[in-house]
């Protein structure tokens, strides 16, 4: 199963880097003779409201939505590791001031802090732009789950008996993090890597779908969700679930794809 | 031991009410629109509301007083006081929080229960799947899902909570039900109801009464995009439209009173877990 789910996830990466191979059409190519069609041999997935191809959009959607989640995870365990490892390491009144920091920001919903962050930016910004806030705003703001494991983490490890004797070898702090920290904390760093992919796919679904993630004409799953929002429709053209499809498979696939721990 | 611990977490929420405000104000005082005079924008506007409203964002404190004696401020787009908002919207978001977490509970706790106690693949296997299925749909696309299939868009709030409470409920009830006394229960052919109401239950009991704690940190912020999407005149729609309408003194407000509901929430079911372990000794 975990390999079929790796496979899976390889094709949809693959079809994300070749979208301009795969796609038939432009993602903000026209076809304005041809709007709201249903599929055929030229548009697999039919066209939207203005003509434009749902398949190569979706192709082209892929890319941006499997780029910008993981970038935001990379981001946010980067400053998780930064907060919650300084935070064990740098003495009592850092970790005093880290751990209420996290906390604080555990108590807030991330999804206010989003709209709030996001209603401080200009709305009418560039296609690239909304991709690159979006980005920032979820990598900034996902960090203090995995800040709080890191932290346990360190602190664990600090108390290790391989560290006290690196220590007592005269080893120094820098030489101590990079060569015996850091390895240790390996296996901790990439599990949240991928407990903040799938968590970050859906933000950015649910930003986008509410108009405040990636902005038109630039697609990603999120904002190809919004043809839903005509739901009476659904029934008559289903095609245009095909996003949604394509977002639940990639969770469903990375969920399978990690190799999970303890069940409890 | 009790008053102790009810007063740290009332301690707790304070601190917290209070760095948010802090922190909303700040938020406030550096968006890009601050300092703008709004009656150049809107003539309509007197000088003294503008003036009123500009003093009002600039001193943390003076917003802070405002936000807890007052109106919580007064929302840019809406031109009403934030608490008056409030009154309207939140009774709709509450009834919609209650339905769906109501429902996404039972269906939870049920399932586990049956996981637990009926030993054929089928009943741990179909919720299983139902979990993974609906923690893999984003929440707004969840209340659409539920408008095609006619049903109420609180329903998107159940389908989010179902999978969460199903996998917490599950993994302590399979503790509670691993345990010596329960094993030793069965060799004696004691009956699985039986067992399951002796003796696993009365075990899990205080942990699953986090779960509640749990529910109200996950369905409050869910119901944003719900709202949002199924036009369902709660907060949660009021927060999407003032992000829309760069309304911050509406979504600072919304963030401090979603953190109070959260915090309290975990206070309420660490103080019930709490008492109930103590109770039972």
């Amino acid at each position: 199963m975990r390999w079929v789910a790796i496979a899976v996830l390889s094709l949809l990466m693959l079809s994300a880097v070749c979208a301009s191979l795969i796609a038939p059409h432009g993602y903000a190519e026209q076809t304005r003779e041809y709007p709201n069609i249903a599929p055929s041999r030229e548009f697999p997935l039919g066209t939207d409201d203005l003509g434009r191809d749902r398949f190569s959009r979706l192709v082209y959607g892929t890319r941006v939505s499997l780029l910008l989640a993981p970038t935001a995870a990379v981001l946010s365990t980067f400053i998780a590791v930064l907060v919650g490892g300084l935070g064990a390491c740098a003495g009592v009144w850092w970790d005093r001031g880290m751990s209420s920091a996290t906390d604080l920001m555990l108590s807030i919903p991330t999804i206010l802090i989003l709209l709030t962050a996001r209603a401080m930016m200009p709305l009418n910004i560039s296609p690239w732009s909304s991709i690159l806030i979006t980005c920032l705003l979820l990598g900034l703001l996902g960090w203090p789950a995995a800040a709080r494991v890191i932290r346990a983490d360190v602190s664990s490890l600090l108390g290790s008996a391989f560290l006290l004797q690196a220590r007592a070898c005269g080893q120094s702090r820098l030489r101590i993090l990079v060569r015996q920290l850091l390895p240790n904390l390996r296996p901790v760093l990439i599990a949240q890597f991928w407990i903040l992919v799938p968590v970050f796919i859906l933000s950015e679904a649910n930003l986008s779908l509410l108009g405040l993630g990636v902005s038109e004409p630039l697609p990603s799953w999120g904002n190809l969700l919004r043809e839903l929002e005509n739901y009476a429709a659904i029934p008559e053209r289903p095609w245009v679930l095909a996003p949604l499809l394509a977002l639940m498979l990639t969770i469903l696939c990375v969920y399978a794809a990690v190799p999970q721990g303890d069940e409890s | 031991m009790g008053a102790k611990f009810l007063l740290r977490h009332v301690a707790r929420l304070l601190l917290t009410v209070i760095a948010a405000g802090i922190l909303g104000s700040v938020v406030v005082r550096f968006a890009p629109a601050y300092g703008v005079d709004e009656s150049d924008l809107d003539p309509r506007l007197s000088r003294e509301y503008v003036r009123e409203s500009q003093a009002r964002r600039t001193d943390p404190v003076a917003f802070l007083w405002g936000l807890l004696h007052r109106d919580f401020g007064v929302s840019s787009s809406l031109r009403r006081p934030v608490a008056e908002l409030l009154r309207e919207r939140l009774p709709v978001t509450l009834r919609g929080m209650a339905m769906g977490a109501g429902i996404g509970l039972a269906a939870g706790l049920t399932l586990a229960l049956a996981a637990v106690s009926i030993r054929w693949p089928l009943v741990a296997t179909a919720p299983a799947v139902m979990s993974s299925v609906f923690l893999a749909v984003p929440s707004g696309a969840l209340a659409l899902l539920c408008l095609v299939a006619g049903l109420p868009a609180s329903m998107a709030l159940a389908a989010l909570l179902f999978p969460r409470v199903y996998a917490y409920a599950r993994a302590i009830l399979l503790r509670a039900a691993g345990a010596p006394h329960v094993l030793a229960a069965r060799a004696r052919g004691v009956p699985g109801w039986r067992i399951l109401a002796a003796h696993v239950v009365p075990v899990a009991g205080p942990q699953l009464l986090a779960v509640l704690g749990m529910t109200v940190a996950i369905a409050f912020p869910a119901m944003v995009p719900i709202e949002a999407v199924a036009d369902l005149p709660g907060v949660g729609q009021l927060a999407w439209k003032a992000a829309l309408a760069r309304d911050l003194p509406v979504l600072v407000t919304l963030t401090m009173v979603a953190s109070v509901i959260v915090l309290a929430g975990n206070a309420a079911s660490d103080f019930s877990a709490d008492a109930a372990r103590r109770g039972g000794g």
